[in-house]
């Protein structure tokens, strides 16, 4: 092993030793380690954050040959993220508010797009399409009713009839019932995926640490 | 401070990007276009902003001689480090990355490692504690998904009966998926529609 790969493959050891430590508990190890991560990755970030998106779309097209046009677009730009710097400085900070009144109006509006075009479009035409000429109906049916109930469960709205304490409908409360089966199964299922990815990651680790103490 | 120009500013540019979708015509694309790429500078920025919070919150810790002070010194010094030594060599330079990520992927395949021990520990204790339909129908579920997961039962798969047995229990999550996908989807459709009206100003316009 050369020297370079040697330190490294020490590194990855001594990291992975020091956050496994976490098996017995919250100690230095493993606050060491993770610390060490926070550090890195958010130095990484930043870095990221102003070489690939701040110095391109705000800085260079100022500073470097543009059309005017693209000049006065960056000028918006720099105009909005200095406002939005103001937020670091109490006194001035209720000037940030309108570039995060901005964010947060193109973010809404990407949201619902992104709900309507990318979810409730395509996974309703999809429910749809087993009802058609040729499609699987009892797949389809199944996956309807799956879906109302899963729905119905999430449904918190009650009525109060009589004076009696308010409560869910009869036909609210049996889908939900119906429900709660398809959420565990699905909650189930994510768990079971969730788990075989981390067991993937500890048999992984656990070889590099053999693995590696046995070149020495 | 409740302004009312933050709260123009939100409608207008939400409704001029909603417009987008429905009339998706040359110069109304471009305009989307535009005001996309202000809010991705904008989300940038937002991104430094909140990173230089932190490691101000580490530094004040460092500085004030805080408990965990040394833990915080450390976020700082490899923050700095990191940050002068990307803008450096840019982060494209292949020893910045060989060093970030020999200090990354460790740690990150090691938490989740760790991961596998602690979802076991936490559902013993879900399963001790609560009892009902769901839990009933999660322990089942999440047995017979690790049992398909591990691949044990591949074999099987080639058997007639039971091979189709393992594609209905296949298909069985995904009609509680969706369900879920489209509540939070539905659920997401209200906040931005909220926000796109005006009722909710979370940037306390």
């Amino acid at each position: 092993m050369e020297f370079p790969d040697l330190i490294w493959t020490i590194l990855g050891i001594l990291l992975t030793l020091m956050i496994f430590s976490y098996v017995w508990g919250d100690n230095p190890f493993f606050r060491t380690a993770s610390y060490l991560f926070v550090g890195v990755t958010a130095g990484y970030v930043a870095v990221l954050l102003i070489t690939q998106v701040i110095l391109p779309r705000l800085a260079w097209p100022l500073l470097r040959t543009s059309t005017p046009t693209e000049k006065a677009i960056a000028a918006v730009g720099v105009v909005l993220a200095l406002l939005l710097l103001t937020k670091l400085v109490r006194p001035l900070a209720w000037l940030g508010n309108l570039p995060m009144a901005y964010l947060t109006g193109a973010g809404a509006a990407v949201v619902i797009g992104g709900a309507v075009l990318g979810t409730i479009i395509p996974q309703t035409l999809d429910g749809i399409t087993a009802f058609a000429p040729g499609g699987q109906l009892i797949d389809g049916l199944f996956m309807l009713i799956g879906t109302i109930a899963t729905l119905a469960y999430f449904h918190f709205g009650a009525r109060s009839r009589n004076g009696e304490p308010p409560g869910r409908g009869i036909l609210v409360e049996g889908l939900s019932q119906a429900g709660k089966v398809f959420i565990g199964i699905t909650l189930g299922a994510l768990f079971a995926g969730v788990m075989a990815a981390s067991l993937t990651a500890l048999i992984e680790r656990v070889d590099f640490l053999v693995t590696s103490l046995t070149q020495f | 401070m409740r302004s009312p120009t933050a709260a123009v500013i939100a409608i207008a540019t939400s409704l001029l990007v909603l417009i987008s979708y429905f009339v998706p015509a040359g110069p109304v694309l471009a305009m989307r276009s535009l005001l996309l790429d202000w809010a991705v500078i904008l989300a940038a920025v937002a991104g430094v902003i909140a990173i230089l919070n932190m490691v101000g919150v580490h530094f004040r810790r460092v500085r004030d001689n805080q408990p965990l002070a040394p833990y915080s010194l450390i976020v700082v010094v490899t923050f700095v480090i990191t940050l002068l030594a990307g803008l450096f060599f840019s982060p494209s330079d292949p020893q910045f990355r060989q060093v970030v990520t020999a200090i990354q992927v460790p740690v990150e395949a090691s938490l989740l490692a760790v991961v596998s021990i602690s979802l076991a520990y936490a559902a013993l204790r879900f399963f001790q504690n609560r009892k009902g339909l769901m839990a009933v129908t999660f322990a089942i579920s999440a047995v017979v998904f690790l049992l398909l997961a591990s691949g044990i039962l591949a074999g099987l798969a080639q058997v007639p009966v039971l091979g189709t047995l393992l594609a209905v229990l296949n298909r069985l999550p995904m009609a509680g998926a969706r369900g879920i996908l489209l509540g939070v989807a539905i659920g997401s459709l209200i906040a931005g529609l909220r926000i796109a009206i005006g009722a909710h100003r979370p940037y306390s316009g």
